[in-house]
């Protein structure tokens, strides 16, 4: 609903009444700061327990502090997970984005960049949410698992798309852990939460794989990291004790001595894999492109303008006639949105077609035989369950605490 | 390995269950009553908003009030309470979350790590990847499907859109030609620039293009003598009072109802509906008198563009062809009766009299956007008059009447120059302008000269018979009225003293036009009168019978006269020399 206020009754004459000043915008941009300073304690912490102090411990401590602090606290609102819009909409829109929500979106993955996917363990309040609530692994298959992170890949280009056209922050409704920290009054809100907590029961982390828009991009950044969590503090010695450890499917296996199939069928599969890629990336254009116009109708002046040709009355219509907007001047930002929206949604099909094939190529490499478990950084969320499992971690923390590096003379 | 857990970790699981119970049982308790409240008040809503209705029909009984403000309390405290309990609610089950996430950390913390052996299945990897090729491939169809769906919805919107268009093309005319299309899309078709004023004025003299014809002298010629016969007769679609107007071979006119409002363009030559364009929907559709309709205003039209106003507050312009340029609505109408201002057309400006029961102002729009150029708001009343300019190498004012006062306003700045009470009754008859002065006259109000620089009344007589619709007309030094009980007086231009009267036996609601020096008037009953102004006596040197009956003033373009009845048909009369 558009609203255009208008002074219309002059302010009361109250004898001796002094009007305190009120800066607004400094208590909103302290609030932001004081936000972004804790954020940035918990990542620094959280790097110390996953790098230098490998504790799972810690780092559950940590992910319950960000769930407090951040969460409840902060009431999880603005959190970076969303925050990729407002950026969006700042750039191609004349929305008004602050430093304080630049610096908030762009922390966690500057720490990504060169440390991993440290946010989502001990910054996130969402991620501890679900990683302090899971509590029996049902390990989602392989092929499940890699499928159901497109959506992920989709629902962050969606809602780029939709911030970047003046559509509005969309992806925020479909948070269904907003409600409780926020302690919202939405009933269906409620519920869809309570599902989502069920499932992380089981399934961990499961808005984090599959529906998260920042986690896409936090796990591209992780990907180019220089430092990436190791399992071991020593050297692997493939006792595969690890294999079953991480409910994220974070853990690369080493290739198996002896190959399931031979070079020429890898190199023939990769082959058609190469062929299919461009039809499938072209389709799934076309399929974004034709979607273009159904999700136009996020938009408010998409409604609006509905409404007006289909003779609907709404509170949005009467504001507009009280309004004096020329019809026209709505029209033109009507096309214009929808015009951006094609272009976005073409292009992000595209990506997601891509993705797609990027993916079964990835799987379909082969490495070289014999190579030691590795954590995939791009889906490592420094959780910390292989350090307990790991038996040469043991053996090298036994060994730390024996013969330290300098000796301190406890009294 | 159970026996080895810990005390801590049993104690922390068994509270974790006990706070998931709660929390599970909790969330279906508040999401069964949230709905179920979310339905009672919805329809305490839809009860308490009838009521409200019906009260205000009842302003002074007080028992019907009190019954609606008690029930309005009872809706307002059950969902605020609703409101408080679902907090509550939350509150609750967050808290149950926190003892939840506090178990679960001393339950990690303190168990005992669990080792667990791998599958030992070497083809696993392969198994896998073939699903997720499968996976992938099932996405890829699902995403084309979907593609597809919304592809083809938007495409059958898109083609049951022009089809009802299309299919709405009604009232052909008696000659049974309906070249009509309709439902021209929205686009913006690129145009000329408009012409400045005075270039404007002098190209509209040639056209019939606003309400009453060309603010210059029309260059329109009459025969010295006449026949008058008819050529054609149109239907209009949609019912309306306003009157015609014509540019070139294209006539004009407006029509509307509580649906749909559109601007419908006929040939000059055969009557054909060459075309219809409709506004989109209005957020408010008020309420007129039959007698008023949803298009009482008279369009008006330049060499490139059509404009007409409804009663809605809606503005739409077109061009020749019906491509919709632009469409404007303004502020939402209140007005008894139902607006009836005419669009009163000045070069690049189109002035739109806009004078509500609460709120009066007088617009400037531009031409080629619709949007305002200035809007000066004035203390005043209601009207259904329409602006008149006067415009020379002086000034440029518009004349506007309203129910308490008249008002000069310059074209250029939109300034209130000066205004004049003294109005009266309900204005709806229009000034006409001659010499640097506004000649008005409305029953109820006045018959008086104005200045055009100042608003100083020169004369005003208040003791003859006017007319409350017909608008005057001064040619020859003589002003005419022509009042709706069948009197014609006229006055002297110079000091208004009565000349002469003439009576007819039925009234004049449509408004006498200039034509080639000439009055042409016609009367509720259809009786067209072609008069030669003089100052001695009522000398109508034509007559016609038109068979139907008028309100709407006629139009004249290339010896043709075009009439709208009452019954709404367009009749088109042709001006025969008779040597």
């Amino acid at each position: 609903m558009i609203v255009f206020a208008q002074m219309r009754f002059p302010r009361p004459d109250f004898e001796n009444y002094i009007e305190p000043a009120m800066n607004l915008e400094t208590q909103v941009a302290d609030g932001m700061y004081l936000r972004l300073a804790v954020l940035s304690i918990l990542l620094l912490f959280t790097g110390l327990a996953a790098y230098r102090w490998r504790s799972r411990r810690v780092l559950l401590l940590l992910s319950a502090l960000s769930l407090l602090l951040l969460g409840f606290v902060f009431s999880a609102c603005p959190c970076p997970v969303g925050m990729y819009q407002n950026v969006l909409a700042g750039w191609f829109t004349d929305y008004p984005l602050t430093l304080g929500v630049l610096l908030l979106f762009a922390l966690p993955l500057a720490v990504a960049l060169y440390y991993g996917r440290l946010f989502c363990m001990g910054g996130c309040p969402l991620g501890a949410m679900q990683e302090l609530l899971h509590f029996k692994t049902l390990q989602v298959p392989l092929w499940l698992d890699r499928i159901g992170r497109q959506l992920a890949l989709a629902l962050l280009l969606i809602g780029g798309v939709t911030a970047a056209s003046g559509g509005g922050f969309h992806l925020c409704h479909g948070d269904p852990y907003f409600v409780i920290f926020s302690f919202g009054v939405s009933w269906t809100h409620l519920a869809v939460a309570g599902a989502m907590i069920l499932l992380g029961v089981f399934v961990c982390r499961p808005y984090c794989r599959y529906m998260c828009p920042y986690g896409v991009l936090l796990r591209v950044c992780a990907l180019a990291a220089p430092r990436k969590i190791a399992i071991t503090g020593g050297d692997c010695i493939s006792c595969r004790l690890c294999e079953q450890s991480c409910p994220n499917g974070a853990i690369v296996a080493p290739e198996p001595l002896k190959a399931t199939e031979s070079p020429e069928q890898g190199r023939r599969r990769l082959g058609w894999l190469l062929a299919l890629a461009p039809y499938v990336i072209i389709l799934c254009a076309w399929a974004g492109y034709s979607l273009a116009e159904p999700l136009c109708a996020v938009h408010h002046d998409v409604k609006l303008l509905q409404s007006l040709d289909g003779n609907l009355r709404s509170d949005a219509t009467v504001a507009f006639a009280s309004s004096g907007r020329p019809l026209s001047e709505l029209r033109d930002s009507v096309a214009q949105q929808r015009r951006r929206m094609r272009i976005g949604l073409t292009i992000s099909g595209a990506i997601v077609g891509l993705a797609m094939m990027l993916e079964l190529m990835a799987l379909s490499r082969r490495r070289s035989p014999g190579r030691t478990y590795a954590v995939d950084a791009g889906l490592c969320v420094a959780c910390g369950r292989c350090y307990d499992v790991c038996p040469v971690e043991h053996m090298t923390v036994k060994l730390r605490k024996a013969c330290p590096p300098t000796a301190k003379s406890d009294a | 390995m159970r026996k080895d857990r810990p005390l801590i970790y049993l104690l922390a699981r068994n509270a974790a269950g006990i706070a998931a119970a709660f929390l599970l049982l909790l969330t279906a308790l508040v999401v069964s009553e949230q709905r179920r409240n979310h339905v009672l008040l919805l329809e305490a809503d839809a009860v308490l908003t009838t009521m409200r209705e019906q009260v205000k029909s009842l302003p002074d009984d007080e028992a019907a009030l009190k019954v609606v403000r008690d029930l309005d309390y009872l809706y307002r405290d059950g969902y605020f309470s609703n409101e408080r309990r679902l907090h509550l609610g939350i509150g609750l089950g967050s808290s149950a979350l926190l003892i939840l996430a506090v178990c679960a950390v001393a339950m990690t913390l303190s168990a005992p790590v669990e080792l667990k052996r791998p599958a030992d299945d070497s083809k696993e990897r392969l198994l896998q990847l073939r699903r997720l090729q499968l996976a992938t491939a099932a996405s890829v169809a699902l995403l084309l499907c979907l593609g597809l769906l919304a592809w083809r919805a938007t495409h059958q919107n898109a083609a049951t859109a022009v089809g009802d268009a299309m299919g709405e093309v009604g009232g052909g005319s008696d000659s049974g030609t309906v070249a009509g299309l309709v439902a021209s899309p929205t686009i913006a078709v690129p145009a000329a620039p408009p012409l400045a004023l005075p270039a404007a004025l002098a190209a509209g003299a040639g056209h019939w293009p606003g309400f009453r014809g060309s603010l210059v002298p029309n260059a329109n010629r009459l025969p010295p003598h006449f026949r008058l016969q008819q050529v054609w007769a149109s239907k209009v679609p949609l019912a309306g009072f306003n009157s015609p107007v014509v540019w070139g071979d294209r006539i004009f006119v407006s029509g509307a109802d509580r649906r749909e409002r559109a601007i419908f363009c006929f040939s000059l030559a055969d009557g054909a509906l060459l075309w219809r364009a409709s506004t989109g929907a209005p957020a408010v559709v008020p309420e007129v008198t039959a007698d008023t309709g949803y298009a009482a205003p008279t369009m008006a039209v330049d060499g490139q563009r059509a404009y007409a106003v409804f009663a809605t507050g809606q503005v739409l312009c077109t061009d020749h062809e019906g491509a919709v340029l632009w469409e404007r609505s303004l502020p939402e109408p209140k007005i008894l009766y139902g607006y009836a201002s005419s669009l009163l057309l000045a070069g690049p400006d189109l002035i739109v009299q806009y004078d509500m029961e609460e709120e009066q102002t007088l617009y400037c729009l531009d031409v080629t956007t619709g949007k305002d150029r200035w809007a000066t708001p004035w203390q005043a009343a209601s009207s259904w008059s329409s602006p008149v300019l006067l415009a020379d190498e002086q000034r440029q004012v518009i004349f506007v009447a309203s129910n308490r006062k008249a008002g000069g306003f310059d074209l250029a700045s939109g300034r209130l120059l000066w205004e004049n009470p003294g109005m009266g009754g309900e204005v709806a008859c229009s000034a006409v302008a001659a010499d640097s002065t506004f000649y008005f006259a409305n029953s109820g109000a006045l018959a008086a000269a104005f200045a055009a620089d100042s608003g100083e009344i020169l004369w005003r007589n208040d003791n003859v018979p006017m007319p409350d619709v017909a608008s005057p007309v001064v040619a020859a030094g003589v002003m005419y009225l022509f009042t709706s009980g069948g009197s014609v007086i006229t006055l002297d231009a110079k000091n208004g003293e009565e000349l002469y009267e003439e009576n007819f036996d039925n009234g004049f609601y449509s408004s006498p036009v200039l034509v080639d020096g000439r009055i042409v008037a016609v009367n509720m009953d259809g009786l067209l009168l072609v008069v030669e102004p003089s100052r001695d006596s009522f000398k109508a040197v034509g007559r016609y019978e038109i068979g139907k009956k008028v309100l709407a003033t006629p139009a004249f373009a290339q010896q043709r006269l075009i009439i709208r009845s009452m019954d709404n048909e367009l009749v088109c009369l042709e001006a025969a020399n008779d040597p």
